[in-house]
């Protein structure tokens, strides 16, 4: 394909964009799914943080509309060292502080964020948000996405005030640490 | 000689499919990535991620069912103008009587009336004139869709916070920022019916933050022949207007935005041929035309002046300027043709505070003053030179308002809104709107609301008195609404909404024809009701397709006899499909319309009909050319709107139009070059 082409270019120049298309595009980084990639970073913080009261079970929470479409369902059962991971989608603010480890705070909850995370700080559980200014109002770990990249904020104070200590390895990558 | 021309085309044509049959095969080769749960943190937050669209989260909170066409929407579906944008809202139709096109919404809406119960918004300025209120919705709206971030569609009435005008509905229109053209873009097109565009954009942001687009565009449509059968007779070419349906048009568009200012200008100029005979004209003549002029400019400020207060502040001025040569006689019984005129001047200030500080409670206060110092028409014969019309009535307008979206417990909210208005012509009136929301845990939203709006008879209605009898003392008109709504949103992914609403209107001005001396009079005679139900969802998939559709049940009809309004179909059904991305190149687009038969003005019938679009578009890969295509009404489905009372000849008796057949299969080529 490459020689006839070639010979045709000599001829016609203006050919030049459709020889183009028709090569293979360029080998680049595959691109991943936002929420595909929020959902393994969350995996990645249950392995590195200190959860309490475990029992055999890490529950993480979905409160309010679920953004992660199925990216989430890769996680359930996964283990977290002798602990099964399982995602639970409590119906409100109350039930999800008594019954959740991890609690993903959906942005349709943005009105309610700093409330919640001063619940969550007091019963132990580990909070993230992806709503701007979430880890500012107390969320202990607030993602974003900066240049097509998954970036973070960490919230030192409201983490140590429910007893979830972060790896050193984790919070080296934070952005920011308030 | 034919087969020359042809052959470079269809050689365009397949060079063209070739490419595209290229970007196909590319997106084939794209494969699943790897498990991303299995990779280290540092590797995560290297990869490369893309965002997924999503339906706006604030969406059900909104105080009514707001639909948001975006630009990406408008790309993928080949949209050239407002009507194409509306046509997709569910609960709206719009009809085109070959000059302007008329939307109904949720079953109410004359044909012939301008819009005006409609308000156009641009940035958040009027566009709607003061001379006959016309909302703008056809080739005369005067920026190019290519300059649309989004449009929000907000049904129902808006007075309580807009005032005049937004009786069934706010269109407000929001253009794209600098940045998101972030270079220039050329464009080039090619429709059927001889039409032809060109258009510039160009865009940027500096590193300081100030943002700058411009963007001007020309088109031009011989449009095709057109056959009316009410005048097909030997003396009139057999009903058949030739070379009349032409459509014309430039447009300028700039916006600077720097520091919390935002200094923004539009000018569209728009020329079209009436092939209608339309006011007592000679069918067939081609000397007959309208020409739509908007410009406007506008100034604001915007400051967020600490966490819980935001203000605003502007200044604006909008031009409205119409020109109408209108041919009574026929070229070989005499020369003379009527001019018609009319210009609207308005220039307004505005300030609004948006305060978050009480706790519950969001408060938003405004007030606005708009001084319309052109409200003017004429009428005059040329040759020989006869004065029928010259008046000017300038008016001022005050208004405040005052809205508050208070939030009672978790799951609460409590949105109200009065907005108090003082017309110089037409008195005082308040507005009072009200909406309870309860979110309940299964992220279902129940929405109950009521509003009132209205207004005031326009300069056209009360003072026209060359054709029509001068009635400065109509009132306005007035409509309640009550709306009861189930959102269902559980993903950002899947949305679903069912409204059962009720708008009861009264006073309405209607024009209607004076049987003691055929004169056609503007009286607020009727009252009128509609009451339906309306359907909608929308899904984006996780591959990328989106399904949207909506289905309407509704009757409107005449409180005084029980009559089926005009124009008014019973049921409307909407499909739109975008396709999941074909590669990384290219995206189809097929949508669905269905409207029920229909009244006419004149008390015939217009059948149901379901037209088919479909659109493609792509970028040729490895260069910075965008192809798009479409295909229109792709299954020929012939169809017609109503005429209204405006369309009769000059024959004696006149010979009115009951109905204005619309477009076949249409189709429009555009290519745009980025640098």
């Amino acid at each position: 394909m490459m020689p006839a082409c070639l010979a045709r270019l000599r001829k016609n120049v203006r050919l030049l964009p459709l020889c183009c298309a028709l090569l293979p595009p360029p080998a680049r980084a595959q691109a991943a799914d936002e929420y595909a990639a929020k959902a393994a970073f969350i995996y990645n913080i249950a392995q590195f943080s200190s959860l309490t009261n475990m029992n055999g079970v890490v529950r993480l929470c979905v409160l309010g509309r679920d953004p992660f479409g199925s990216a989430l369902a890769t996680l359930e059962g996964k283990m977290l060292g002798n602990a099964r991971l399982t995602i639970l989608y409590p119906h409100s603010g109350p039930e999800a502080l008594m019954q959740c480890h991890i609690l993903y705070i959906s942005a349709s909850e943005a009105d309610d964020m700093a409330a919640l995370a001063e619940g969550a700080r007091a019963a132990g559980v580990l909070t993230i948000a992806d709503t701007r200014g979430a880890a500012r109002k107390g969320v202990m770990l607030e993602l974003y996405v900066d240049d097509r990249r998954i970036a973070f904020e960490f919230n030192g104070a409201a983490a140590h005030g429910a007893g979830v200590a972060l790896s050193s390895k984790v919070l080296r990558l934070a952005r920011a640490i308030y | 000689m034919l087969s020359m021309k042809v052959t470079p085309l269809s050689r365009h044509l397949s060079r063209a499919l070739g490419l595209l049959a290229a970007g196909l095969q590319a997106g084939a080769l794209a494969q699943q990535g790897p498990d991303l749960n299995a990779l280290p943190l540092e590797q995560l937050l290297n990869l490369d991620v893309v965002t997924a669209s999503k339906i706006p989260q604030k969406i059900s909170e909104a105080p009514s069912s707001v639909s948001v066409i975006t630009a990406e929407d408008i790309r993928q579906r080949g949209y050239r103008t407002l009507t194409d944008v509306l046509q997709s809202v569910p609960g709206m139709t719009v009809s085109y009587d070959r000059n302007y096109n008329y939307a109904n919404m949720r079953g109410l809406g004359n044909p012939g009336d301008l819009n005006t119960r409609l308000l156009i918004l641009i940035d958040g300025r009027r566009l709607n004139d003061v001379v006959y209120d016309q909302g703008a919705i056809g080739t005369e709206f005067p920026v190019d869709l290519d300059l649309i971030e989004r449009v929000e569609f907000v049904p129902g009435p808006g007075s309580a916070i807009y005032g005049s005008s937004a009786f069934f509905g706010v269109v407000n229109v929001i253009t794209k920022s600098g940045a998101a053209i972030n270079g220039t873009l050329a464009s080039a097109g090619r429709f059927s019916a001889g039409g032809r565009e060109a258009r510039i954009a160009h865009g940027g942001a500096t590193p300081g933050g100030a943002e700058l687009l411009l963007g001007a565009s020309v088109y031009n449509s011989a449009g095709r022949d057109l056959y009316f059968p009410e005048f097909d007779d030997a003396a009139s070419n057999h009903g058949v207007a030739v070379g009349i349906d032409y459509d014309r048009y430039h447009r300028l568009f700039a916006k600077l935005a720097a520091g919390g200012f935002v200094a923004e200008a539009y000018f569209g100029s728009r020329t079209k041929g009436i092939p209608t005979a339309s006011y007592g004209q000679q069918f067939n003549d081609p000397r007959s035309w309208t020409r739509d002029e908007y410009a406007g400019a506008g100034l604001s400020w915007r400051s967020k002046v600490s966490e819980s207060l935001d203000l605003f502040a502007g200044v604006s001025v909008a031009r409205y300027r119409y020109t109408s040569v209108n041919v009574t006689e026929a070229e070989s019984q005499g020369r003379t043709s009527n001019i018609d005129t009319a210009a609207s001047l308005s220039s307004g200030a505005e300030l609004r505070a948006i305060s978050s500080a009480l706790s519950g409670h969001k408060l938003i206060a405004g007030a606005e003053y708009v001084r319309d110092s052109k409200r003017q028409m004429a009428n005059y014969d040329v040759d020989p030179y006869a004065l029928h019309l010259d008046v000017a009535h300038p008016k001022r307008q005050a208004a405040v308002y005052l809205q508050d979206e208070m939030r009672l417990g978790q799951s609460v909210i409590l949105n109200t809104g009065v907005r108090h208005d003082v017309d110089s012509e037409g008195g005082a009136t308040t507005n009072p709107r009200v909406a309870l929301l309860y979110k309940t845990a299964r992220q279902v939203t129940l929405k109950a609301l009521y509003g009132t709006a209205y207004r005031s008879a326009n300069a056209y209605e009360r003072y026209y008195t060359f054709d029509f009898r001068a009635n400065p003392a109509l009132r306005s008109e007035h409509i309640k609404t009550y709306e009861l709504i189930a959102d269902y949103f559980p993903t950002d992914r899947f949305r679903a909404t069912a409204s059962v609403f009720q708008y009861r209107m009264r006073d309405m001005l209607a024009l209607t024809t004076d049987p003691n001396n055929g004169f056609l009079v503007f009286s607020n005679i009727d009252a009128a009701h509609a009451t339906g139900i309306e359907l909608a969802a929308e899904w984006l998939r996780e591959d990328g397709s989106a399904l949207k559709g909506s289905a309407n049940v509704q009757s409107a009809r005449n409180d005084a006899n029980g009559a089926w309004l005009p124009n008014s179909p019973r049921r409307l059904f909407k499909l739109n499909y975008a396709l999941p991305p074909l590669g990384d190149h290219l995206r189809a687009n097929a949508e669905y319309r269905f409207t029920s038969r229909r009244r006419t003005v004149q008390g015939g019938e217009v059948g149901g009909f379901g037209v088919v679009n479909l659109s493609l578009v792509g970028t040729l890969p490895g260069t910075h050319v965008e192809l798009s295509a479409g295909v229109l009404n792709a299954f020929a489905k012939r169809y017609a709107d109503s005429a209204s009372e405006e369309h009769y000849d000059n024959s004696t008796p006149p010979r009115h139009l009951d109905a204005i057949a619309q477009d076949g299969r249409s189709w429009r080529l555009m290519a745009t070059v980025g640098f």
